[in-house]
């Protein structure tokens, strides 16, 4: 996953089912303001469940401080200049996980049930597949099962439950679900075969 | 924390050893340590420490409050490391992550067990809630170790790692809890 090559394929558009345009991009330091007001339009009870208590600037300028596309790619979507999703690509340089990505996906929740988070999380899986990554691995709150349910779709399997082991953003401890993904294996849309 | 080390401990055979933090000026000492580790035991680290490049990462990047380092000495030699690797933002935050290596020279005499117990001392002082330890399935003597010390198994990951050889383990999570003890063992 070069950064010449990610810089060619980004920004695109896309169209969403309901005829919405989509303008996939990766994030610059430009998208500081942006970030910050979509992490602000996720209702409390989403963003409880996420890994980051992304209500904090601290956390954003904290991504926003070293980018390096080689070890977290994030894809931002884009409605007319307001971000409204955030997917984000994380991978391991060296170790006994180097062969192994890690995604993390966020969507407006006016703009669920629309095909967007599908529509990153494939292109997370196309870009993860071109740079040699042979899993992906998502990690989620057990309480989360639309979340589960849609990466299931895509042939991602659980693989393990640890009970009780994170704490979510209000303070109580949940049960986390992984998710593996075989690369090779992975179910992408009709689009991708034909 | 920073204040209980450097300390002396004696080893079941009777061996001394001191246990301090790691600093900048132990590169080398610890690049001839882990020269030093079999390579069939290599292959199971998570890093590639045969790499001065790793090595030198971590002394760029030394940092007590994401990574504390406790290095096992005797005679001035690196015999062991323990590493406590903490996040300071996240749903983890309340996690600590253990890795430990020890010299082949030196295990089966309770030195692995005495730098564990100081990481879960450590832990505690630092407030942390449970201390995660990853294994691949392989390191069989490791992982009877650390459930001897209270760490229980959590989950296995099928064929999730790979090893140096490039050949697929499965990764075995232990999870110990820091706020009750474990009940003894009696027999």
């Amino acid at each position: 996953m070069s950064e010449k090559r990610i810089e060619d394929q980004y920004p695109k558009t896309t169209v969403l089912k309901d005829g919405t345009k989509v303008v996939l991009k990766t994030m610059t330091h430009n998208d500081r303001e942006g970030l910050h007001e979509f992490f602000a339009r996720i209702q409390e009870e989403d963003r409880k469940f996420l890994k980051h208590d992304v209500s904090k600037r601290e956390v954003i300028d904290s991504w926003l401080k070293d980018i390096n596309y080689g070890r977290v790619l994030p894809l931002l979507a884009e409605v007319n200049g307001k971000i409204v999703g955030d997917a984000t690509l994380h991978r391991r340089s060296s170790g006994w996980l180097k062969h192994v990505g890690e995604v993390r996906l966020v969507i407006d929740p006016a703009y669920r049930r629309k095909g967007l988070g599908s529509h990153m999380l494939e292109e997370l899986i196309l870009i993860a597949a071109d740079a040699g990554l042979e899993k992906l691995v998502a990690e989620i709150v057990a309480e989360e099962t639309a979340a589960i349910r849609a990466f299931r779709r895509f042939n991602f399997e659980q693989v393990a439950v640890l009970p009780g082991i994170v704490k979510d953003q209000g303070g109580r401890y949940q049960d986390l679900v992984v998710m593996v993904l075989d690369v090779s294996t992975a179910l992408l849309p009709d689009w991708y075969y034909f | 924390m920073i204040k209980r080390y450097p300390k002396r401990a004696k080893l079941r055979d009777g061996t001394q050893v001191s246990l301090r933090l790691m600093v900048k000026k132990d590169q080398h000492a610890l690049y001839e340590f882990f020269q030093r580790v079999p390579k069939e035991d290599r292959l199971f680290l998570r890093d590639d420490v045969s790499k001065p490049a790793t090595i030198q990462s971590w002394v760029d990047e030394l940092d007590y409050e994401r990574v504390l380092p406790l290095l096992a000495l005797v005679d001035g030699r690196v015999v062991g490391d323990a590493t406590l690797h903490r996040r300071r933002l996240g749903w983890t935050r309340h996690l600590g992550k253990v890795r430990l290596v020890i010299d082949s020279r030196y295990r089966q005499k309770g030195l692995g067990s005495l730098l564990v117990k100081e990481l879960l001392e450590i832990g505690k002082g630092l407030k942390l809630e449970r201390l995660v330890v990853e294994l691949t399935g392989g390191q069989q003597a490791a992982l009877a170790a650390f459930r001897h010390l209270g760490f229980e198994r959590a989950a296995v990951l099928y064929r999730h790692v790979k090893d140096r050889a490039g050949r697929p383990q499965d990764l075995v999570i232990l999870i110990r809890d820091l706020e009750e003890e474990p009940e003894p063992i009696s027999f």
